[in-house]
């Protein structure tokens, strides 16, 4: 696919005699950092994914709720946003939200919220709120912000509260946890197999690449689906929903690794034939060492290119998985299940802010489209 | 129309109506709900009707004049061109008047519904079952039976035999005559024949297996005999419509099944068509399982060519995309003044696989009445689209309860032991918070309520309804502590063998659905308890295997068949398995092929089991329902089938124009669905 | 060449033999079979089938036998001609798939059609206007198509070509045209529905090829031919257009092997959610209830196309670079 192409970068301004000098003495590591910093993009993006792990990695400190607690008084509240102006006119400093009314309509059974405005709730940081164990380990109940304790009847729905009055906000922040992590061993497994696979087809050619290749287009042949299918019921029922997940996107890792090894393939036969890597040979270097030291940094950027593009397929095919009824169920929490529960009519055309999940889905595979093209861009310093 | 004619409708719609509520007043006599045969049947519906067309030709001096039957246009175009005999020789001598919901139909129009293919037999099916006796809908005495195809049946004193009187006259819809030589046909070589039907359903023979006898007395009267006495038929019969999907009963249309059938058809004929489907035996054509009578030539639904005598005919069958069914010219009912129905032309069901299309057609306005897949979960995005999508929504009372079903059989003998305990039932019973579940998971539309039947079941009783559905953690709590299930330091409580209390809900509920929801705080209360609960759902043929094999903890799933329950006990008895409270017991009651496993002579279900046995063979109807209600009792007093929230509002979308829809009827497979509602009465207003 | 092709051809018939094998147990694999989960959704709508009619249906279907004798069966009935009877429509199986062929290659091909119609101007455009404002916002528009997930944006645009435009929408034709013969009304009706499902189809594709386009394009701009030709005087548009593009287009070629299969299954998750009577969906529900010899067939349709899809494209670039064919040496 597009993987195999490599992306130009415009003309980088003319250096001046001491910037040449920089250039030349600077590694290949040096030469890729300042070509990535010219790709604006790619760098906002970067910060981007940055901050998405950090969500992922401190996940209850971000979230201001318990993402499972269950309201029925709080049914489909639209956003709240955050207020800076009272209803009096009066600028407050500190932000904050009015009390919820919430009335039913008694016909269409529908809930409407007015704002209270004689109820304010102030927002603070670093406040008191929900109790929980960072990563299991430490007992804390700071998060980021919230109502604080004192908040009685305060209801804070950053982002609007699902079917059954639980706080998006919260759901979406610890979703991040599993759909971006998820993917990362699937990713890594898939790597390795591709290069070692890819590069002993490639590097050596005949009968081992001629299984090598036979392998791969058997597996590329048969249709995604039903393979899907068929692992998830071979997966033993009896385990929870996050290790059958986790079972299949190693198993998928063990077929995505095809595409990666072709593209390696492709490489090698390529290197093959150049010329620094007969100089080399001719100089006496070992097998091991060609393959490691000319070889491999030379199609490195597509390796960290296709990591980083891969990350976003594993993110999407969670919630491929998940619309089919294959990848995680609830109680789990993911962007995938957010999303299955937000899959019907009723969603779309009464409460659409259920369907942010797919907007953090849409941010998070640009994010890392974007880094990987700017990754890729800046990997190959030295061609022009 | 002359005004003549105007004064004459409505003179006759009073005489109708005088005269039918005088005959229901007439026969408020007997006393209990259940459906009656001989005393009520013959004054149902049938006799005070008739009477009003005869009412009406002696006193309007020029009503000899006017035609005593009135057809569709289409119908009297074809009439005209000379390809159909005029309404009068197609009508019966007697045809079954029915009594329109609001008003007199008018002819014409496309009903526009929706199904989900080949397998979706039973939507388009139960719109039109035509069986010996059917359900009627009374609106001061809920579900009675009346006669249908037989102007009459009696029973003798120990209900063993039953005569039926077919209407004379009837024709199926190709115009040949529907008389006894098809229930000749029908009995002897469909069902006696062991190639067709390998094993006889349970009503159609004794105990002990020997089929019952049919006996053909004239050309429109034939008996049924049994050995021992069968006083359920008439109930199973409206219930179901005999091995043979749409009806009629007890007969099929012999002048064009014998060409395909071994004994009389012509063998070419017949290598043929198993050659040109691809079979390998004549008897396929016949059945899609052996002895369900579904198969390409013998099923109205795959068949456009068979002759059938209900509303309409199958004309474009499925899978096809739109498929298409259109108005019998012989169908044997009239409204009361004589309009040959049904009303409607045609009634097309478009294919679809996903819900929320369904859903979209259903508020852009392209289904004119279904009540099939619409979704309670959508009722606020139904109620607030009827206006731009020119549709009502109608809201009938689903029969049916949501329910765990503690499974005594399950292979822990501890859990099991625990499960047939009625204290520990009573307190996972009361730690559901059932108001809690109604109020957040379905916006009201459901009730909190025990398993039980519903209102409007003859079995209704308000105490079953209330039984241990309170919400009472902390009597739970003592009920668990009284049965030695101390707390461990977790608070979760330990079993007598020491091990942690722990159960699994297993369900084949789709995963986000709201039974899903219910399923998970279900787990959340019992959790609460120290019953440390996980709510698991599995795969549909998982959940199959698992109750057949009796490996299920505790199953989720509707307590449904909760309006004539008479009429299919079968959760109460255990043998509808997916209910999984004694599934493997049931299984050696009913001498089924899978798992079986004998319970202790002293256990209450043996009595359950004997009871119904009981009613089985009481022909004294008061005595039945007394039995029948010891079998309830039994539940009632440590309900074995743990129900949450129930008597759904069954959502119904009609078009505006669509008329005669009845509303708050009971929804429920024992009454046939939307059957219950006679759709070939129902017509568009334009 | 041609005993490359002979080669590649002979190769490929026990890689097929080995996916039927592999894709028929595939189909088994998940727990019960074609009859459990058909009672299973029986029983969702009310009714119920005994114990005793599954097992003589069972018996009926041949599904009580040793999977390698059904297996065998299977073989044989292909080989001639015969794929067999689907469980759950109870028509033959070419019949099925037959019948949904032609609208399947109708929505690929307008998809198809569409995307290059869009992304191919869209990428020579960002790349000869490099980091402009427009470079930025057809990137980005094209990587939204890349990221959404197909059954949601499916879902909403369904709900607001309703609730906004008034549109008719699920399925491909209007019910008085679904089982009607061909005829132009059929045809206009057709594209009045299409677009929706190909506009979904497309986003993902077109974001793809954007970048693809781009890259290329980009790469080749720089080539000293270029810039010869823009001192020679040449006009800027009609040079790009008339050489580096044709050169960009080149990648395209590997990317047939994958188009084949996909002209059939591609549209499945879009499909489902849209109710469209197209092959995808039928393939997946055929998966999900376990209709053996619908699915069997579908699998080796699919596997088929992309043996001689991978086929097509390999040559292709072995005719293009003789350095591959005589990689092996």
């Amino acid at each position: 696919m597009s993987t195999e192409v490599t992306a130009r970068g415009s003309a980088a301004p003319v250096p001046g005699e001491q910037d040449v000098e920089k250039v030349y003495v600077a590694s290949q590591w040096q030469l890729m950092w300042w070509r990535f910093r010219e790709h604006k993009l790619a760098v906002i993006s970067t910060v981007i994914v940055i901050l998405f792990y950090l969500v992922a990695l401190f996940c209850e400190f971000f979230a201001t709720a318990d993402p499972e607690a269950v309201s029925a008084a709080y049914k489909n509240v639209p956003p709240q946003w955050p207020r800076f102006v009272d209803a009096a006119g009066r600028f407050r400093l500190r932000p904050f939200v009015y009390g919820l009314k919430g009335d039913r309509d008694p016909v269409t059974l529908r809930m409407r919220y007015t704002a209270d405005t004689s109820r304010i709730y102030p927002i603070y940081f670093f406040t008191h709120g929900v109790p929980y164990k960072l990563w299991g380990l430490w007992t804390t109940d700071i998060h980021l912000f919230g109502l604080g304790a004192n908040a009685q009847d305060g209801q804070l729905f950053l982002l609007g509260s699902d079917r059954m009055g639980r706080d998006m906000y919260s759901r979406i922040v610890y979703g991040a946890r599993i759909s971006l992590s998820i993917g990362l061993v699937g990713v890594v497994l898939s790597l390795i197999l591709g290069v070692l696979l890819g590069g002993i087809s490639g590097y050596y050619g005949g009968g081992v690449d001629m299984v090598i290749q036979r392998v791969i287009e058997f597996l590329q042949s048969m249709p995604t689906i039903p393979l899907w299918m068929a692992l998830a019921a071979a997966l033993p029922p009896k385990w929870p929903p996050e290790r059958v997940y986790f079972g299949i996107t190693i198993i998928l890792s063990l077929l995505a690794w095809t595409g990666m090894a072709r593209v390696v393939r492709g490489r090698f036969l390529a290197l093959r034939e150049e010329d620094f890597i007969m100089a080399a040979r001719l100089s006496g270097t070992s097998e091991f060492k060609i393959i490691t030291e000319h070889m491999v940094p030379s199609f490195l950027s597509h390796i960290i290119a296709s990591i980083t593009l891969s990350i976003p397929n594993m993110i999407l095919s969670e919630t491929s998985l998940s619309f089919l009824g294959l990848g995680l169920r609830a109680p789990a929490i993911s962007w995938g299940v957010l999303l299955q529960e937000a899959q019907n009519v009723q969603s779309v055309a009464l409460a659409p802010w259920l369907l942010l999940p797919g907007a953090a889905v849409v941010v998070a595979v640009l994010a890392f489209n974007f880094m990987g093209d700017g990754l890729r861009d800046a990997a190959d310093p030295y061609a022009r | 129309m002359s005004k003549k004619a105007i004064d004459r409708r409505t003179f006759l719609k009073l005489s109708a109506l005088t005269t039918v509520s005088a005959a229901l007043a007439a026969c408020a006599g007997p006393a209990s709900p259940t459906p009656q045969p001989q005393p009520t049947q013959a004054a149902a519906t049938s006799v005070p009707a008739t009477k009003a067309p005869e009412a009406a030709a002696t006193t309007a001096p020029t009503a000899a004049a006017a035609p005593k039957y009135k057809e569709a246009p289409m119908l009297a175009e074809l009439v005209k061109a000379g390809k159909l005999p005029p309404v009068e020789q197609r009508l019966p001598q007697d045809p079954r008047v029915i009594q329109p919901v609001e008003k007199i139909g008018k002819y014409g129009g496309t009903w526009r519904r929706a199904y989900k293919g080949v397998s979706d037999r039973w939507g388009p099916t139960k719109l039109q079952e035509e069986p010996m006796i059917q359900w009627l809908w009374t609106n001061d005495k809920g579900v009675q039976v009346t006669a249908n195809l037989c102007s009459k049946w009696e029973q003798n004193a120990d209900a063993s035999q039953f005569t039926f009187y077919l209407r004379k006259g009837i024709k199926w819809s190709d115009g040949e005559e529907f008389n006894t030589d098809d229930v000749k046909f029908w009995y002897e070589d469909v069902l006696l024949n062991k190639t067709l039907i390998p094993s006889i359903p349970d009503y159609m023979r004794d105990p002990d297996g020997t089929p019952m006898k049919v006996e053909i007395i004239d050309k429109y009267t034939f008996s049924v005999k049994y050995g021992k006495p069968k006083p359920l038929l008439p109930i199973t019969l409206a219930k179901l419509t005999g091995t043979n999907p749409v009806g009629p009963s007890f007969a099929m249309p012999e002048h064009y099944l014998k060409k395909y059938h071994e004994k009389y058809g012509d063998k070419a004929t017949i290598d043929k068509a198993v050659a040109d489907r691809k079979f390998a035996t004549w008897d396929q054509l016949w059945n899609n399982s052996k002895g369900d009578l579904q198969g390409p030539i013998a099923f109205w639904f795959l068949n456009p060519e068979l002759p059938v005598i209900c509303a309409w005919k199958m004309k474009v069958p499925p899978p096809a995309e739109h498929m298409v069914m259109e108005r019998n010219p012989y169908f044997w009912k009239v409204d009361p003044e004589g309009n040959q129905l049904p009303y409607i032309d045609q009634v097309t069901h478009d294919l679809f696989s996903d819900q929320q299309v369904f859903n979209m057609w259903l508020v852009s306005g392209k289904i004119d009445c279904q009540y099939r897949y619409t979704d309670t979960g959508a009722y606020t995005l139904y109620k607030e689209n009827e206006q731009k999508g020119g549709y009502r929504v109608l809201r009938w009372l689903l029969a049916s309860t949501n329910a765990v079903y503690p499974n005594i059989n399950c292979p822990d003998p501890v859990l099991a032991k625990l499960f047939d305990t009625a204290e520990f039932r009573h307190a996972l019973s009361i730690a559901i918070n059932r108001q809690e579940l109604a109020d957040l998971l379905y916006n009201g539309l459901m009730t909190p309520r025990q398993a039980s039947p519903v209102h409007g079941s003859p079995n209704y009783d308000p105490e079953f309804e209330k039984k241990w559905a309170e919400y009472d953690p902390a009597t739970a709590n003592k009920l668990l502590d009284d049965l030695g299930l101390k707390k461990g330091p977790d608070g979760i409580r330990l079993r007598p063998d020491g091990k942690p209390l722990e159960i699994t809900i297993e369900s084949q509920d789709t995963p986000g659905s709201q039974a899903a929801d219910e399923g998970d705080r279900i787990a959340k209360y019992w959790t609460a308890i120290g019953v440390k609960t996980t709510f698991k759902i599995v795969e549909r043929s998982l959940y199959t295997e698992h109750y057949q094999n009796g490996t299920i903890e505790v199953g989720r799933w509707g307590c449904d068949r909760n309006s004539i329950v008479m009429a299919d006990p079968g959760r109460y008895i255990g043998i509808t398995q997916d209910g999984p409270w004694a599934p493997l017991y049931a299984a050696w009651y009913a001498k089924a092929p899978t798992k079986q496993l004998e319970p202790p002579p002293d256990h209450p279900i043996r009595k359950i089991w004997a009871l119904w046995d009981q009613c089985q063979a009481e022909a004294d109807e008061t005595k039945r329902n007394a039995l029948f209600k010891q079998l309830l009792d039994i539940h009632k007093e440590h309900p074995y089938m743990i129900g949450t929230v129930g008597e759904a509002a069954a959502l119904w979308i009609v078009g505006n124009k669509f008329r005669n829809v009845p509303d708050g009827r009971i929804e429920d497979d024992t009454t046939r669905d939307e059957g219950l509602g006679t759709p070939c009465q129902f017509f568009f207003d334009v | 060449m041609l005993q490359y092709i002979l080669r590649r051809v002979l190769l490929a018939i026990p890689t097929l033999l080995v996916i039927s094998i592999v894709s028929f147990i595939l189909i088994q694999l998940p727990p019960g079979d074609f009859l459990s989960s058909y009672a299973a959704n029986l029983a969702a709508t009310g009714e119920e089938v005994s114990g005793e009619q599954l097992a003589q249906l069972r018996e009926a279907y041949g599904l009580d036998q040793p999977i390698y004798v059904q297996y065998f069966k299977w073989m044989r009935g292909i080989l001639h001609g015969d794929f067999g009877l689907s469980l759950e429509w109870r028509v033959p199986v070419e019949q099925l798939i037959w019948e949904r062929m032609a609208l399947t290659v109708a929505l690929s091909g307008f998809t198809m059609i569409f995307t290059w119609l869009l992304a191919i101007p869209i990428g020579v455009y960002s790349a000869t206007h490099q980091y402009s404002p427009g470079d930025y916002v057809a990137t980005f528009i094209g990587f939204v198509g890349l990221g959404v997930p197909s059954f949601m944006i499916a879902l909403v645009l369904m709900w607001i070509a309703y609730a906004w435009f008034g549109f008719d929408v699920g399925g491909l034709f209007s019910p008085q045209f679904k089982d009607a013969a061909w005829s132009w009304a059929k045809v206009l009706d057709l594209l009045k529905h299409i677009w929706i499902p190909a506009i979904i189809l497309g986003m993902g594709g077109t974001a793809g090829l954007i970048r693809t386009m781009r890259a290329n394009t980009l790469d080749e701009l720089h080539k000293p031919y270029v810039i010869t030709a823009q001192a020679k005087g040449l006009k800027k548009n009609r040079l790009v257009w008339k050489y580096p593009v044709r050169v960009a287009l080149n990648p395209f070629v590997s990317g047939v092997g994958s188009a084949l299969p996909n002209l059939i299954s591609g549209g499945t998750i879009v499909g489902v959610v849209l109710s469209l009577p197209t092959a995808g969906p039928l393939f997946l529900r055929a998966l999900q209830s376990q209709d053996m010899y619908l699915a069997g067939a579908f699998i080796l349709l699919l596997s088929t196309l992309t043996v001689v899809g991978t086929l097509i494209s390999d040559i292709l670039l072995a005719w293009l670079d003789p350095r591959i064919r005589f990689g092996g040496q």
